[in-house]
């Protein structure tokens, strides 16, 4: 079968559900973490296939490799600040982390 | 932070505000001066060629675009000049040159005639060339009115036919320094400012002698006092709407804030001088019960001091933005006067007057804007024109009804009155917004009840009476129906609510919510009797509830109770003090001979002709203020004294004896007294300062139909000459 | 739409604010590593406010540049930044802001700066002026992808300061809630985006604006697909300004950020995130609030996320006793005014929303600063009890933190008055049965807020104090406090030469 930007924009919208129903689930910190990556691939995919489908130029390529680049480092961040988490409450179930009244 | 390095930090900061404000203000002048159009206003037409005059018309005075036109003394007449100018490429001619005013809406004082140099009002004027025009006032025609603030109007043939004006402004110099008396209302409304920066630097300075703080009060009180009596005195009873400015007296009209079409505008007329009158009294009164306040004097009288500015300066502000500036500017003091220095209760009821207060005001801000944005294209006081105006006189002429807007689908003007009325009302206090008056009058020390009851109450129905019926007529005319049966409710159900008191304070709190209802019912009524006994009932009853809380007070300081059970047989204990108590109930249950009775007879008289059933509910009313009235003061000064009071704690320190009036107590009551007792036999200056103001009011809302017109000069003097 | 573009070389001569920062940034990276001991944290110091000082008076300068006309509006490097004096007034607020911040910041324990060791009080700093940075990016973005970056720097960052206070519980678990609310909301944005792109085959803010015109002008409505991507843009913006329903980070965040970071966090990523939404929702949705005599989607949904975030924050605040977690909902509360600003998508919102952005920088640093000073007294007890009686314990704080709360509950004569006066007199101007909605539920959310915030003035004014001893504040802080009171004083009284300067400046540029 021909595989068209529908697909494409579908496996993205799909990835985006996943990934927001893995933030809205998951207990572990770095599961949830996990969630944000899927959601921003997610994008990634889309603007890669709006890139092919639709216009010529390079931007949806671009916006890709700088999504991909922000990721990594928003990951390092978060993945450090889950270190300290750890460090202070022994712990990173998400559910657990209740000092503060909400 | 020590005091020393405090000074410091002061100095540096206010130089810091100086360079803050002047680097903006020069960053203003860096910008092109076309930037600084102000918000709203029309545009100059850009000269245009064939069809139609090409010229351009620009009005000028001493080269500044901007007025007024300052008339200088010449003789008996004053006289200014300014430039009519052709910026356009084309010839333009003038072909109307003539003060903005007409017979059927007078705005300007009668002797005012403008003309070019030559003479006549039509010219023709070349590209680049400007002509002179002359404007004079000869002030012997002008009956008695000594200012004018208005507009010269230039029609010509313009592209656009847009109308030129250029304000002018005449003044009569007054008394002896027209520095003070020329501006006297803005001198009632901010010296007490002043006062407070004597407080700050006192502070900064580290004065210690807080008991000193009293003298400083009472002495600028008294000061406020005699330049109202001197207004009172100055103030020219038959000045009204037809006499020109509006029937304002003392005005002073300037350009606060260009952007939003704000002035600074100030006057008074027959509304509002007793209300200027009443506050200059009361605050006297107050700042002499204020002596028993003991802590923290700095704060109280710095407090005090934003207050009276705040009321005066609400009831001579004639620009909506001022009022509410004013009207706001009241709540903070009075929330930290009834918080700190109050009762048991002093934050609850505290932050429950700020509360409803502040619910009732913001809508007003709504209000207001509202009126704002719907209102007519006109003039500044300097001339420049403009789309929208704040000015209480401009939105009064603005026929709000004909232009048919709605909000939310409900009529403009019924949501905007409706709006407007419940803001006041909680002000009033009008049942049902009435239940932050008890607590709050309860719980604040004496001298600040004396204010509250005295003049704060009376805001409310002012603003009744300058907005709701002023602005907004029809509607006042569709709701008046409503506030006739809500004041017969607040009379009523006061009287029933003070019957009920075992707290002395907290009875009287009651019955001023009675003797409001009062003047709701009378404003009700929408005839001259009706108004003007809302009026007098006002002035009356600040005069009389004063000395009601004045006296609550001596005795609280005594026994430090105010329950009603608690006392009796007072009278052989503090005689001198029972014959003034009996005296101000007297006058409060409305005895004739007393002030009282003049307000609540007119509002009879007012009244009866337009809703009888409700005035004879009214009337009944009066039974029962008789009843509460007598039944408390039999409970407390007739009968045996209680013996147990003779070894009881509050009365260790004289020996289980109460104390009589002293002398500064006495002189906290007797200035009200006094009035109470005169205006009783002989409210003639009172009604004479009030009666062209209530005509013009009661002529906006209640305008006699065409068969009456010719009966009406005969009724009025008629009805009139009742009354004196 | 800006009249012509940048390439990368000229570009640079008009981007010397960013470069100073820049600059800043390596200057403060090496200082810390050559110096030591007091001269190294007040190098540091003196760097930083160098560098932002710079940058704000530069911004002054092209501001006044542009108003004489000298230069015009553009977009530098090739259409991805805006130069004109919209961009201008945000960045000289955000060096002002910046700067109150490194105030705040220097003495303090919380950030390593003023303990013995000073450890981390070099890369403090330098990450404020990265932020400052960021944020000075976003408010020039007009390209989907700038604006994508320079929010995921302040975003970024702020996870880093939020986390700042080392070993501690709180401070720790609010940088978590942080990254991840801010992870998503930053990849729900980024998946809207990608569809607009998709839309429009174009990342410029100004061609996605020509096809959503086109796309409307031919269905006669707003196409689903262009309003599902406007809207997951909005939840990533939404989240930095704390707009509700993605407010949720922000009380958590607040309270265990060190209180300098929460005051910064709580004007500029909320300003910067206001200028991008007007930027996007003038040139890229170019948003009107009628289309055909029909409320338009976009009218609707801003009114919503108003009266929502209004309420939210207004009623949340009402019940807490930590006063950081007061002021974070109160903070919430005043986002939801200024979308009330931002409802009316016309020059009069715009002016509103920047006169009320000052006055409320003034007045938010101002309240933080005192709750850093009380705090710092109390062993950093944050309750609202620890306000009690601070009228005789320091009547000069006291009255500074009279000043700040009555302003924020929008009093006369407070600049908060006069800020939240134009909000709602550009709402009526306008008119209309769903503004005249959003008025009536913003007067009413005002009056809730004077609760709360007059909670504290009574803790301070009419209880009595825990203990009498008298409450010194630092030199340095009280003089601050002090110069952000009398601003918000004055402003109440005579603000007409900043807003009409204010006013010029958006009358010409956009």
């Amino acid at each position: 079968m021909q595989v068209g930007l529908v697909h494409y924009l579908t496996v993205a919208a799909v990835l985006f559900g996943f990934g927001m129903l893995c933030i809205m689930t998951r207990r572990h910190a770095v599961g949830i973490l996990l969630g944000v990556e899927l959601i921003l691939n997610a994008a990634a995919l889309n603007f890669v296939a709006f890139e092919h489908f639709i216009s010529g130029g390079v931007s949806g390529q671009i916006f890709t490799v700088f999504i991909i680049t922000l990721a990594a480092s928003e990951a390092a961040i978060a993945l450090a600040i889950v270190l300290q988490v750890y460090r202070t409450h022994r712990t990173v179930m998400a559910d657990e982390l209740t000092d503060m009244k909400n | 932070m020590s005091r020393s390095r405090t000074k410091y930090f002061w100095a540096a900061l206010v130089a810091l505000v100086a360079v803050i404000l002047s680097a903006s203000a020069w960053a203003q002048q860096a910008m092109p001066p076309q930037q600084r159009m102000p918000q709203g206003a029309v545009n100059q037409p850009s000269a245009r060629t064939p069809g139609g005059g090409s010229g351009q018309i620009a009005m000028r005075v001493d080269g500044e675009k901007y007025g007024p036109v300052e008339m200088r003394r010449d003789g008996k007449e004053f006289r200014g000049e300014f430039w009519v100018a052709n910026d356009g490429t084309g010839p333009l001619n003038v072909t109307r040159l003539a003060l903005r005013t007409s017979a059927t809406d007078p705005r300007l004082p009668g002797g005012a005639i403008v003309a070019f140099d030559d003479g006549k009002t039509i010219a023709t004027i070349q590209p680049n060339a400007a002509k002179k025009a002359i404007v004079r006032w000869e002030v012997d025609k002008a009956g008695g009115v000594t200012e004018l603030y208005g507009h010269v109007i230039a029609e010509s043939d313009t592209s656009d036919r847009r109308v030129a004006a250029m304000g002018i402004h005449a003044e009569v110099e007054l008394g002896g320094s027209p520095w003070l008396f020329n501006h006297i209302l803005s001198w009632l409304t901010f010296l007490p400012v002043l006062g407070m920066l004597a407080i700050f630097v006192m502070y900064l300075m580290g004065y210690k002698k807080d008991e000193n703080l009293k003298w400083l009060g009472v002495g600028l009180m008294g000061v406020e006092l005699i330049l109202a009596i001197w207004l009172f005195w100055a103030y020219n009873n038959g000045i009204g709407r037809a006499a020109g400015n509006d029937g304002f007296q003392f005005i002073e009209h300037g350009v606060w804030i260009r952007s939003l079409n704000v002035e600074y505008f100030v006057g008074v007329d027959g509304t509002s001088i007793s209300m200027v009158l009443l506050t200059a009294l009361v605050s006297f009164v107050a700042s002499i019960a204020s002596f028993s306040v003991k802590t923290k004097l700095k704060g109280y009288w710095a407090m005090y001091f934003l207050l009276v500015t705040g009321m005066f300066g609400v009831f001579v502000s004639l620009d909506l933005f001022l009022f509410y500036m004013f009207w706001e500017i009241m709540l903070l003091p009075m929330y930290f006067l009834i918080g700190i220095w109050g009762g048991p209760r002093k934050e609850y009821a505290a932050i429950k007057f700020f509360l409803y207060t502040l619910a009732g005001s913001v809508f007003m801000l709504l209000a207001f804007i509202a009126l704002y944005y719907n209102a007519d294209p006109t003039y500044l006081v300097d001339g420049s024109p403009v789309l929208h105006s704040f000015s209480i006189p401009e939105l009064m002429r603005v026929d709000f009804l004909g232009k048919n807007l709605t909000i939310l689908t409900m009529s403009f003007v019924k949501v905007i009155w409706v709006v407007l009325f419940v803001g006041f009302a909680i002000k009033v206090p009008m049942f049902p917004f009435h239940t932050w008056l008890p607590d709050a009058h309860v719980e604040a020390p004496t001298a600040i009840s004396v204010i509250l009851a005295g003049v704060l109450l009376k805001m409310g129905t002012y603003g009744m009476l300058r907005l709701n019926f002023g602005l907004l007529p029809e509607a006042t005319q569709w709701a008046a129906p409503a506030i006739a049966v809500f004041g017969v409710i607040n009379i009523l159900y006061g009287a029933f609510c003070a019957m009920a008191q075992e707290d002395l304070k907290r009875l009287v709190a009651y019955s001023s919510v009675s003797h409001m209802g009062y003047c709701l019912l009378a404003m009700g009524a929408l005839t001259p009797h009706g108004i003007e006994a809302a009026i007098v009932q006002m002035f009356n009853h600040g005069t009389i509830t004063s000395m009601l809380f004045t006296l609550v007070g001596v005795v609280y300081d005594r026994a430090h109770t105010r329950e009603i059970g608690k006392f009796g047989g007072m009278a052989t204990e503090m005689p001198f003090y029972t014959a003034f108590f009996g005296f101000a109930f007297m006058a409060s249950l409305g005895l004739p001979g007393m002030s009282g009775f003049i307000g609540e007879a007119l509002t009879f008289v007012g009244a009866f002709p337009v809703y009888p059933v409700m005035t004879i509910l009214a009337a009944s009313g009066v039974i029962f203020t008789a009843a509460y009235h007598l039944w408390a003061m039999q409970r407390i000064f007739l009968g045996k004294f209680r013996e147990d009071w003779r070894t009881s704690h509050a009365l260790e320190d004289t020996g289980g004896k109460f104390p009589e009036m002293n002398f500064r107590e006495a002189m906290s009551l007797a200035p009200m007294a006094i009035i109470v007792l005169v205006l009783g036999f002989w409210p003639r200056p009172l009604l004479n300062l009030i009666d062209t103001g209530v005509m013009d009011l009661t002529a906006l809302v209640n305008p006699p139909g065409a068969s009456q017109i010719a009966h009406l000069g005969d009724m009025a003097s008629k009805a009139l000459a009742l009354l004196h | 739409m800006n009249s012509f573009s940048l390439d990368n070389l000229q570009s640079l001569t008009w981007f010397f604010p960013e470069i100073a920062i820049t600059v800043g940034v390596i200057a403060v990276i090496i200082w810390d590593l050559i110096s030591a001991g007091l001269n190294r944290i007040r190098g540091i110091v003196v760097i930083t406010l160098a560098s932002l000082l710079t940058s704000g008076f530069l911004s002054l300068a092209y501001l006044m540049r542009q108003l004489a006309g000298l230069t015009p509006s553009m977009s530098l490097f090739g259409g991805l930044l805006a130069f004109d004096p919209f961009s201008h007034l945000f960045r000289m607020l955000f060096a002002f802001v910046a700067a109150i911040v490194i105030v705040f910041a220097s003495p303090s324990s919380e950030t390593g700066a003023g303990t013995r060791k000073r450890r981390g009080a070099g890369e403090f700093f330098t990450l404020l002026l990265i932020i400052t940075l960021g944020l000075n990016l976003m408010v020039m973005s007009r390209n989907l992808l700038m604006i994508y970056l320079s929010l995921e720097v302040v975003s970024v960052i702020s996870f880093v300061m939020a986390g700042f206070k080392i070993d501690n519980r709180k401070s720790a678990e609010g940088a978590l809630k942080y990254v991840i609310f801010g992870g998503m909301a930053s990849g729900i944005m980024l998946y809207g985006m990608s569809w607009l792109f998709g839309i429009s085959q174009s990342l410029d803010i100004g061609e996605i604006g020509n096809q959503i015109a086109m796309a409307t002008a031919q269905n006669g409505r707003v196409p689903l697909v262009i309003l599902l991507g406007v809207v997951c843009m909005l939840g990533g913006l939404g989240y930095k300004i704390s707009a509700a329903p993605f407010h949720m980070w922000t009380p958590d965040v607040y309270e265990g950020a060190p209180t300098s970071i929460t005051a910064f966090l709580s004007v500029g990523p909320k300003a910067a995130g206001f200028a991008v939404l007007i930027r996007f929702f003038e040139e890229g949705v170019k948003a009107t609030t009628h289309y055909d005599g029909r409320l338009t989607p976009w009218a609707m949904i801003a009114g919503l996320i108003a009266m929502a975030t209004m309420t939210v924050g207004n009623f949340t605040a009402l019940h807490q006793s930590n006063i950081k977690r007061m002021l974070a909902f109160s903070s919430i509360a005043h986002a939801g005014y200024m979308l009330l600003g931002f409802c009316v998508f016309d020059q009069q919102g715009k002016q509103a929303i920047m006169f009320y952005l000052l006055t409320y920088a003034l007045m938010n640093l101002g309240a933080f600063l005192v709750v850093a000073a009380v705090a710092e007294r109390n062993g950093g007890n944050e309750d609202i009890a620890t306000y009690n009686g601070l009228g005789s314990r320091s009547p000069v704080l006291a009255i500074m933190m009279a000043i700040f709360l009555f302003s924020l509950t929008g009093l006369p004569p407070f600049a908060g008055f006069i800020g939240k006066f134009y909000i709602f007199a550009s709402l009526l101007h306008v008119g209309g049965r769903w503004n005249w909605i959003l008025a009536t539920v913003g007067v009413l959310n005002s009056v809730v807020s004077l609760f709360y915030y007059a909670r504290v003035v009574r803790a301070m004014y009419l209880t009595k104090p825990d203990d009498k001893r008298a409450l010194t504040v630092r030199v340095s802080w009280g003089t601050t406090i002090v110069a952000l009171a009398v601003p918000t004083l004055a402003l109440g009284i005579y603000w007409a030469p900043i807003y009409d300067f204010m006013t010029a400046s958006l009358l010409i540029g956009r």
